[in-house]
């Protein structure tokens, strides 16, 4: 879907801007309602130290204080961030763990400011790359009077040292503790073009802007729409935007939390990562298309764990007939449903609705005892989990074990098995329900979810709440409606990302 | 206030501290608490996010005094016997989803993570892992009432480096909150043995030279932009800011003082090196045994030298998804739900924890205060996620240790089918907390007061 933006325009050619699609209307100026003072996540900020200063930091990133969710499933939630000693001295402690890493790296000033030091403090070069840095670091640009504040209280200490790296290192610890890199600070109204990148950059990346960018927002490009979506455009091509999106999918879609097995792990976040980099990315395809994708990308050993037949090496395969149902039938993802040492019909079932609907469910009678498997041990489970036809129990469980018998012939991690673990005399039937309609086997689901209203709307929610870093509220209906039909017509995230890049919201901000 | 002590005391206290030599008394504080008046009092919390073990593991035996041979899952704590008492038979009452809790700080049945709510807060848990405490936790209400006068309010750190589930959000590792502007605070930990050096010992690792002068000298230009950056933004991004711009100057007043001398060397003798991180995939591992001591021997400088009066400590996560101690081949979570078949495997991750949590009470013990022991003026307590199995909320077991004029120490006790939050407030209580309450509960575990 690659064309998705013409296609639109086509269908509604009412913009100012002939390149440019009609947004729909709950996309205007207030679509992206009110979100307080944003701090960056563990993701970001490593995601950029990495990008600007050139070293891996993989490592640090437990030093940096933890991200906390409620209520939402991601980790960008202004609400949960909060301030103590303990987050500061974090930070203090990451810092130095960075400038730790500069230490002793050729051609540093070279590579990050564009000139070579012809003294421990030489204040040209110290000022390149400073003014360097602190664009990258800051999103803006630097000012003299700041490079001279800088250089009157780092460049003694180079000349101390004798090192000019010296000097690095203490910009290094300077915006890497200060506030203006490590919140996205805005005033309220109308933004500037640097805090637009910033915005732009947040969103699809989930990193700071690049020098590309920053060079648009200085030349003042970005308050035109059409300027934003041709370097969103560039952005989405380019590889760093796939981490960002795996992450969201997985905080989304909860896998990011989900214990794997050791031996296993890897191939079967690599399986999940390549579908999503292939539907999103590569093919531009419908996005809900993630729960029904005819193939699958696997290891040897992950082809012999899914009894997909022997593989020689990595690379998508088609499932057999009847199987298939893309990220329903990953063990990222079905190792959510796991309870008494195997599948739970009806937490897996749960987990699919509670994150694929954005639903609820209602209450559990309280004389109910949910820490001892149900019926007798040495039956099938389809006698043991009859909750689904017991006065109290139904209405919930209609809908859980519903979708969870359907997906029995996968494992804990997503195994492959045609009958029950240790009864060799209980036949898997695949056979169950969504939303009351009947289905058999991971594909028949997948295409009803893909199908369905509801979890279109709760994606475009869950888009929502990524952007904005918080829950959705009352004053957003529009927004979120406009981005749920903006999805069923189109089917492409990449088109809702362009859109969210167009709409005048992103160049507006309003304060909580 | 704390007492500021000269480098030469320092340098040989510290060398009393780690080589064995006399601790002096002009390492800490001139006030003194228990039988003179003023010692600051402290409260520690632990928590252990898995199971103690069947009785044959996990039960001392009669009421009583403790016997001079532990059963396996408390062995660690014989060295330590006349300091710790063992509770068992504490409970926490339970609800099913959707249910409305009959019993006050009751905890959701049905998954891990829900018992640290209703254990630290004395509130009922909500029906998820995402927030495991959804209350002010007693740590903090002990911060409110000690924590003035010292560097930190209260201090929060974790051994377990990761979540070990793929995940690097560790939504479950988190057991302190407080109430803040009417809105809860979740405090997370520290879980780096470095960034706590850094964050007690003010200025860290001496890398190269002035590296606290470097950070003074970094910190006052990032103050001074506090003005520019507040002004630039609407008010309610205001207060946010203006709070990062408080803990930043309190940072770079702390490293004021020790670059002036004014007591912020007690510190360790040597920074401690962090272990590698291991994968962060089930089962993972991160030689946890190597930073629990760090943070230990860090806790017990941060106590003694009255760097802070309130620590939380979270030696493992909920749901322990950590290796196995013995072989890891297993995670800690799998053990548990394997009881019988893995009894040895459990009893020595339960005394893992144990073990590290009596490596704090010998420290403390080791510790000279006007004529007593700093443990002599601490609270601690080890708390279990869950009981005897996986998901138990009856019969648990709890370790206390410390300030024997107010805490029984050397005994098996019996908690009477009382919930363990009560054990929270006779905690408080003994550090002189005048409360008789902890969120929805009342009254103390009278039977470990003295």
């Amino acid at each position: 879907m690659l064309l998705a933006l013409p296609v639109i325009a086509a269908l509604a050619c009412s913009s100012d801007d002939p390149q440019l699609p009609t947004l729909p209307p709950g996309l205007g100026e207030d679509a992206y309602g009110a979100t307080g003072l944003r701090r960056l996540t563990r993701f970001e900020v490593n995601a950029t130290v990495a990008d600007v200063f050139g070293v891996t930091v993989d490592d640090l990133a437990t030093t940096l204080p933890e991200d906390l969710t409620s209520s939402t499933p991601f980790d960008n939630q202004y609400e949960a961030q909060t301030v103590s000693p303990l987050v500061i001295g974090a930070y203090s402690a990451y810092a130095q763990g960075v400038a730790g890493k500069l230490v002793g790296v050729a051609d540093l000033a070279p590579r990050l400011g564009g000139c070579t030091p012809a003294a421990a403090d030489d204040a040209a070069c110290f000022n390149a790359v400073a003014a360097k840095l602190g664009r990258r670091m800051f999103r803006r640009a630097i000012t003299q009077g700041e490079l001279d504040a800088y250089a009157a209280k780092m460049l003694p200490f180079a000349r101390q040292t004798g090192s000019f790296s010296t000097a690095i290192e203490m910009l290094a610890l300077f915006y890497l503790q200060h506030p203006e890199f490590l919140y996205r600070v805005e005033g309220e109204g109308t933004l500037d073009d640097f805090q637009v990148a910033t915005r732009m950059a947040f969103l699809i990346w989930g990193r700071n802007p690049d020098d590309a960018l920053l060079d648009a927002a200085q030349a003042g490009e970005l308050a035109d729409a059409g300027r934003r979506v041709a370097h969103a455009e560039r952005m989405l091509a380019d590889p760093q935007s796939r981490a960002n999106w795996q992450r969201f999918h997985a905080q989304w879609l909860g896998f990011d939390a989900a214990p794997l097995p050791p031996t296993l792990a890897g191939d079967l976040k690599q399986e999940t990562a390549k579908l999503v980099e292939r539907v999103v990315f590569e093919l531009d395809d419908d996005w809900l298309a993630l729960f029904r994708w005819p193939e699958t990308f696997v290891t040897p050993e992950l082809a012999t764990h899914y009894a997909l037949g022997a593989v020689a090496t990595p690379g998508w395969v088609p499932y057999p007939a009847g199987r298939g149902g893309g990220v329903l039938t990953h063990g990222t993802f079905l190792t959510m449903g796991a309870k008494f040492g195997d599948t739970s019909p009806t937490v897996r079932g749960y987990e699919i609705f509670k994150r694929l609907t954005c639903g609820s469910l209602g209450t559990i009678p309280a004389d109910i005892d949910v820490d001892t498997p149900p019926g007798l041990p040495t039956d099938c489970k389809p006698l043991r989990y009859t909750m689904s036809t017991q006065t109290g129990c139904a209405g919930c469980h209609a809908i859980t074990d519903g979708i969870g018998f359907g997906l029995e012939n996968y494992g804990i991690a997503g195994n492959f098995r045609e009958v029950e673990p240790d009864k060799p005399q209980c036949q898997i039937t695949a056979s169950g329900t969504w939303n009351g309609q009947p289905y058999t086997g991971p594909a028949e689901l997948g295409r009803l979810i893909s199908e369905d209203p509801r979890v279109s709307a709760c994606a475009t929610t869950q888009l929502f709440r990524f952007l904005t870093g918080r829950t959705e509220t009352a004053g957003d209906a529009n927004a979120l409606a406009a981005l749920d039909s903006l999805y069923r017509g189109e089917r492409s995230l990449k088109t809702l990302i362009l859109a969210l890049v167009q709409t005048p919201a992103i160049t507006i901000r309003k304060g909580i | 206030m704390a007492k500021t002590i000269s480098r030469r005391s320092l340098l040989r206290g510290a060398g009393g501290f780690f080589l064995g030599l006399p601790f002096l008394e002009a390492m800490v504080p001139s006030l003194v608490f228990g039988q003179p008046a003023g010692v600051p009092r402290r409260f520690v919390n632990a928590f252990c996010g898995t199971i103690v073990g069947n009785d044959t593991l996990s039960n001392p035996g009669a009421f009583g005094a403790l016997p001079a041979t532990l059963p396996a899952s408390w062995k660690a704590l014989q060295a330590v016997r006349q300091h710790v008492s063992i509770i068992s038979n504490l409970t926490i009452p339970t609800y099913n989803s959707g249910t409305t809790p009959t019993a006050p700080a009751s905890a959701y049945n049905m998954q891990h993570g829900t018992t640290p709510a209703p254990m630290f807060a004395g509130v009922t848990s909500r029906e998820t892992m995402a927030v495991m405490v959804n209350g002010q936790t007693a740590d903090q209400y002990a911060a409110e009432a000690l924590g003035a006068g010292s560097k930190l309010g209260s201090l929060q750190v974790r051994t377990q480096l990761l979540p070990y589930t793929g995940s690097s959000n560790n939504r479950n590792g988190i057991m302190s909150a407080r109430v803040s502007g009417g809105q809860l605070l979740s405090l997370p930990p520290v879980a780096s043995p470095i960034a706590l050096y850094n964050l007690l010992f003010a200025g860290g690792a001496p890398t190269g030279p002035s590296p606290l002068d470097r950070q003074a000298s970094v910190l006052d230009l990032i103050k001074s932009d506090a003005s520019r950056l507040t002004s630039a933004v609407g008010a309610g991004d205001r207060a946010r800011l203006d709070q990062h711009f408080t803990e930043v100057r309190a940072l770079e007043q702390s490293i004021l003082s020790s670059l002036g001398g004014g007591g912020g060397g007690c510190a360790p003798a040597s920074v401690p090196v962090d272990p590698p991180a291991g994968p962060n995939q089930l089962g993972g591992w991160s030689n946890e045994t190597v930073r629990g001591a760090l943070i230990a021997e860090m806790l017990g400088y941060a106590l003694g030298c009255d760097l802070t009066r309130v620590a939380s400590w979270m030696l493992s996560f909920e749901q322990v998804q950590m290796a196995n101690i013995v072989d890891q081949a297993t995670t800690m979570h799998d053990d548990s739900h394997n009881a019988g078949a893995r009894d040895a495997v459990i009893a020595a991750n339960c005394n893992w924890h144990a073990e590290l949590f009596a490596r704090l009470v010998a420290k403390l013990a080791a510790m000279p205060e006007a004529g007593a022991t700093v443990l002599d003026s601490t609270f601690l307590s080890l708390n279990f996620a869950e009981a005897k199995n996986a998901h138990g909320r009856s019969g648990m077991r709890h370790v206390v240790a410390g300030i024997p004029a107010r805490i029984k120490n050397g005994l098996h006790i019996d908690g009477g089918g009382l919930h363990p939050g009560k054990l929270q407030i006779s905690g408080l209580q003994a550090v002189g907390v005048s409360t008789n309450t902890l969120g929805e509960l009342t009254g103390s575990l009278a039977a470990i007061l003295v």
